[in-house]
């Protein structure tokens, strides 16, 4: 059966998330996360959980990434400088687009956040750039146009089968054709935005998730992303709902039922510290 | 005046050299000036985030027309300031080939 947890911010729904998963097998299928504020953490539980990956990496070096560097994956926030209002948009554009060769060098079939704003729209060619589609600013560009309209609601529903030309305001993530892994990237498949009420909000699909290696790190990103575009386009951010079809706390080295319950309770002792 | 290498040289550029390069670039990232980011650094270190660091480097191997880093060198405990990513470059500088079109 489906699981569906909410939470105020990222770090109380992710543990409440984690929370339901333990209870179980550690497994759900249509694991339904809905966080009403996806910009804002509880640093106290933010340092539990890097303390408990820098701990993994330290003993198993490339096993799990840091928190950061998985939302970095999803938006590299200190590219975005937010006080040159529209200009940090270019700016923010022209900046990855300088980076993706050495990004390259570590993330071989480029980052989520690439996908997002330079979707392929055809094979590369030898030597040559292949012609790219910026999703996340057809997003902005809408709705901004909304709000010129003076139109406090636009959606779109989808199957799944849009392309980033569509006039839909989405941004598919897996490239047909290209990505046939059954393991690894790309995990996370859709993400859609809505305006309702003057608010826009962020649906986010994962076809398979690997909740504590990348779960936190993943919420973080997908909040940045949203509060990206909400700012961007001049309308107030509300919230994230990702949905995991498969999901899973993982295993291996460190990743033990005993150790993970340790998490748990590190983390609820200090969500009960910082209230 | 003091200046930093901009173009495509065989000598390897100083530790101080390849610092300067770093926070002009870190500062064209940041835009503010770079007086401000060398009075932050108050001539010790300045830290940086992992993406930062990444644009550095992209932005100094079409300068310099060399390949300036490798996968191992893309940890993010590596890049996390200007005093350890000049460190990397000045290793990096002798060990990687020179790129044909610069930008890699």
């Amino acid at each position: 059966m489906a699981l569906f947890v909410e939470g105020d911010n990222v770090s109380t729904a992710w543990v409440e998330a984690l929370d339901r998963l333990l209870a179980g097998d550690g497994e759900a299928v249509n694991l339904t996360v809905a966080i009403a504020d996806p910009t804002t953490e509880v640093p106290a539980i933010r340092s539990v959980v890097d303390a408990f990956i820098d701990g993994r990496r330290r003993a198993h070096p490339k096993s799990v990434e840091r928190v950061s560097t998985v939302a970095n994956t999803i938006f590299p926030q200190s590219l975005y400088i937010e006080r040159l209002g529209e200009g940090a948009e270019e700016h923010l554009y022209e900046l990855e687009r300088r980076s993706r060769g050495v990004s390259h060098v570590r993330n071989r079939q480029g980052t989520y956040f690439e996908r997002m704003v330079a979707w392929p729209l055809e094979k590369p060619k030898k030597g040559q750039q292949a012609k790219t589609f910026n999703q996340l600013d057809q997003a902005v560009v809408r709705l901004r146009r909304l709000r010129e309209q003076g139109t406090q609601r636009g959606n779109q529903f989808e199957i799944g089968l849009t392309t980033p030309a569509d006039e839909a305001i989405a941004v598919p993530i897996v490239v047909p054709g290209r990505d046939r892994q059954t393991m690894g990237f790309p995990c996370l498949s859709h993400v859609s935005l809505s305006l309702q009420k003057g608010v826009v909000h962020m649906t986010a699909i994962y076809r398979n998730h690997e909740f504590i290696k990348r779960g936190y790190g993943n919420y973080v990103g997908l909040g940045r992303v949203l509060r990206f575009v909400a700012q961007q386009s001049g309308w107030p951010s509300g919230e994230l709902t990702c949905v995991s079809a498969s999901a899973s706390v993982g295993s291996g080295a460190g990743f033990s039922p005993g150790a993970l319950t340790e998490l748990l309770q590190a983390c609820r002792r200090a969500q009960k510290e910082a209230l | 005046m003091t200046t930093t290498p901009t173009t495509l040289t065989e000598t390897p550029p100083t530790m101080l050299e390849l610092a300067m390069a770093i926070v002009a670039v870190l500062a064209e990232i940041r835009q503010v000036p770079v007086a401000e980011l060398e009075a932050e650094r108050g001539g010790g270190d300045l830290s940086m985030d992992s993406p930062e660091a990444v644009a550095v480097i992209a932005t100094l191997q079409g300068r310099f027309g060399r390949r300036l880093a490798q996968v191992e060198d893309l940890e993010p405990e590596q890049l996390t300031s200007v005093a350890n990513l000049a460190d990397l470059l000045h290793r990096r500088w002798s060990s990687v080939p020179i790129t044909s079109e610069g930008n890699t």
